[in-house]
């Protein structure tokens, strides 16, 4: 009877386990045509790969969904890459990271890379989900700048007030930051400067916390703090969308890691490729939802259900056909999407007088899409 | 006749002793000031070695020349910060001075207090001992809600660095107090207000200079971290916005200038301590 039993016990367990390994594989719905998803027996490991360590970074923020997805689903184990990831409390202490050789390739915000690029050795190899979206300045309903209106600014009908409601504004945001330059950006759109507002150096939960208190008239939100801010009623005056700003996430590599582990650089860009397309993929949004609550959670990062959906929804995430024709030259600027991109960010720091002109070219220079053009080819090989 | 003339020898001698022994303590004094410069040039040939032979990655660490060469433009450049560097020291004297001042006014006399009457200090000392271990940092969010971004919130910041050695030093301090004056006192008749002022806190003005000097020290060191709460300027303020933007002359001269600002600060209070307890020093 005991036999019967412990052989009964070994078939559900046996069943179980094939039943998990099942839903752990990336279903063929998201595996993009012409992807270079991990190949071999239902996208394992090939006999023939040889694995190889590589140390990556990201922080708990949609931008570094790909990573954890891979992590997640196996994506870097299939395509031969052992990896160790470490997630930062801020774009700025992983870029001061990189030199120590902590990490070898990441995902960060576009203004701390910059800051890699020129000081710590940092290479951006492509973009990653879009940290636009959720970027808003709000004010409480009252504020001059609400009851203003939209559409006051020529070009832009959704940005609110009028350069005289806006000038003067205490404004709530850590600067050197995305939300830093959403508001050089909205500045410019307005006809104002920095030296027209008073901006607050604050962390944005801190910046929540202080606006619930009564402090300052604007204050800079992003991510999942964008949400809480809408459910709490204040009043969304600018986006990013609205003054038209575009904010890339770049994948980066060290030079040192270019340098010494190429093939393992490529594997990594070619995996993080293959898992920004899985989240594309709307088959995979339960799963995807899931994957960065619970990535939240782990991390300490306070998080509703309503948040992450909003999340996932609004996030745009470049696709194989978009990065294709960001490597484009435009004849005009002669520069492609991506350097035109980091161009536009840069202008905005260096008109701020957070860098000079003279660093302009030594961002540019820090692009580099050898590895992106390879990833590509062979999704257009296929 | 004899007598005189050996009271004026001894006078001599004293007086000769005395030349003697002032001679010996300018030679002191004068060595000490040699060395100290020589401790500070020699600190600042071995950070220009270390940068100029890259022995440290010139990204990392500037020479004292880069810095001193920025602390000048910072007179007449705004960038990258937003402010000049004599608007940046003002707003930090203002917030390091002002919670340092409160934490003085506050913890001398607390200290005092709990040293000397035994109800004071059992019912002051458990809330102190709950207070004392909690770091300044971690009142940052209770702040913002309570006090706002404003200067009040960032002055009860360092309040709470400095007033802990404040407190501690006095309570130490007058519970040293030596027992033969305290008895010579209640011998006299006096009350025991009136040896707690007279007796008990001019024996314990040595250790309430050691502990002003130590509160001073904390007020700075935690001018940083007040200065995360929010701030638009400040040195704390300068030296995290050359950390955001890698600019390490400009996080390097914000350290220079509270160094700088640190000994003067602490030189005026060592005149004040020998003015108000020259029987001591």
């Amino acid at each position: 009877m005991r036999k019967i039993i412990s052989l009964l016990l070994v078939l559900v367990l046996a069943l179980g386990l094939a039943a998990c390994g099942g839903t752990s594989e990336p279903s063929d719905s998201a595996a993009p045509s012409g992807s270079t998803a991990p190949e071999g027996d239902e996208g394992g490991t090939t006999p023939e790969v040889e694995m190889m360590d590589l140390k990556i970074s990201g922080h708990p923020a949609p931008h570094s969904l790909p990573n954890e997805v891979a992590m997640e689903k196996g994506f870097f184990e299939e395509n031969g890459l052992n990896v160790s990831n470490t997630y930062y409390i801020s774009g700025l202490s992983q870029q001061e990271a990189a030199p120590s050789g902590t990490w070898e390739c990441g995902i960060c915000g576009i203004p701390p890379t910059i800051n890699g690029a020129l000081n710590y050795g940092v290479e951006i190899i492509g973009f990653s989900i879009y940290d636009d979206a959720p970027q808003y300045l709000f004010v409480r309903e009252d504020s001059p700048i609400y009851q203003a209106g939209a559409g006051n600014v020529e070009g832009y009908p959704d940005l609110y007030g009028t350069a005289d409601t806006w000038r003067g504004a205490t404004i709530l945001a850590p600067r050197g930051t995305t939300a830093h330059v959403l508001i050089l950006a909205t500045l410019d759109a307005l006809g104002l400067t920095e030296a027209d507002v008073n901006i607050v150096h604050m962390e944005v939960p801190a910046a929540a916390q202080a606006f619930a208190a009564g402090e300052g008239d604007v204050m800079a939100q992003w991510s999942t703090f964008t949400y809480d801010a809408l459910e709490d009623g204040y009043m969304p005056v600018s986006t990013a969308a609205a003054v038209g700003l575009s904010l890339p996430s770049p994948i980066l590599a060290t030079s040192e890691a270019i340098a010494e582990k190429p093939e393992a650089v490529q594997r990594y860009l070619d995996t993080v490729v293959y898992s920004m397309q899985w989240i594309n993929d709307e088959a995979n949004r339960d799963e995807l939802n899931d994957i960065y609550y619970n990535l939240c959670i782990d991390e300490g990062v306070a998080i509703s259900e309503g948040a992450v959906d909003w999340s996932m929804e609004i996030h745009h995430i470049p696709t194989v056909e978009e990065l294709q024709a960001m490597l484009e030259v435009d004849p005009e600027t002669g520069m492609n999407g991506f350097e035109q991109q980091v161009d536009t960010v840069m202008s905005f720091m260096i008109r701020a007088g957070v860098y000079e002109e003279s660093q302009r070219q030594a961002v540019l220079d820090a692009i580099n899409l050898d590895f992106l053009e390879e990833t590509l080819a062979n999704y257009t090989a296929e | 006749m004899t007598q005189n003339t050996n009271e004026t020898n001894k006078s001599l001698d004293y007086s000769a002793i005395r030349d003697k022994e002032r001679a010996a303590m300018k030679k002191q004094q004068i060595r000490t000031v040699i060395l100290g410069i020589i401790g500070i040039v020699g600190f600042l040939v071995l950070w220009t070695l270390v940068v100029e032979l890259e022995l440290i990655d010139n990204r990392l660490i500037v020479s004292p020349l880069q810095v001193v060469q920025e602390i000048i433009v910072k007179f007449y450049d705004t960038n990258p910060d937003g402010a000049l560097l004599p608007e940046h020291i003002a707003e930090s004297l203002k917030i390091a001075l002002s919670g340092f001042a409160l934490a003085v006014i506050v913890g001398i006399p607390l200290g005092l207090l709990m040293g000397w009457y035994k109800n004071f200090d059992r019912f002051l000392r458990p809330l102190f001992e709950i207070i004392r271990p909690i770091p300044p940092i971690s009142w940052i969010p209770i702040m913002i809600v309570l006090l706002g971004i404003g200067v009040t919130s960032k002055m009860v910041i360092i309040f709470f660095s400095a007033f802990v050695p404040a407190l501690i030093n006095s309570y130490t301090g007058i519970k040293l107090t030596n027992q033969v004056f305290i008895n010579v006192g209640k011998t006299c008749g006096a009350s025991n207000w009136t040896i707690f002022r007279k007796v008990g806190i001019p024996s314990a003005m040595p250790m309430i200079f050691a502990g002003i000097k130590v509160s001073l020290g904390n007020s700075w060191s935690t001018l940083v971290a007040a200065e995360m709460l929010a701030a638009v300027r400040g040195l704390g303020y300068l030296i995290m916005m050359g950390r955001t933007y890698a600019r390490v002359d400009v996080i390097m001269a914000g350290m220079v200038v509270i160094g700088v600002i640190g000994i003067a600060l602490t030189g005026l209070l060592e005149l004040l301590e020998k003015k108000v307890i020259k029987w001591k020093v």
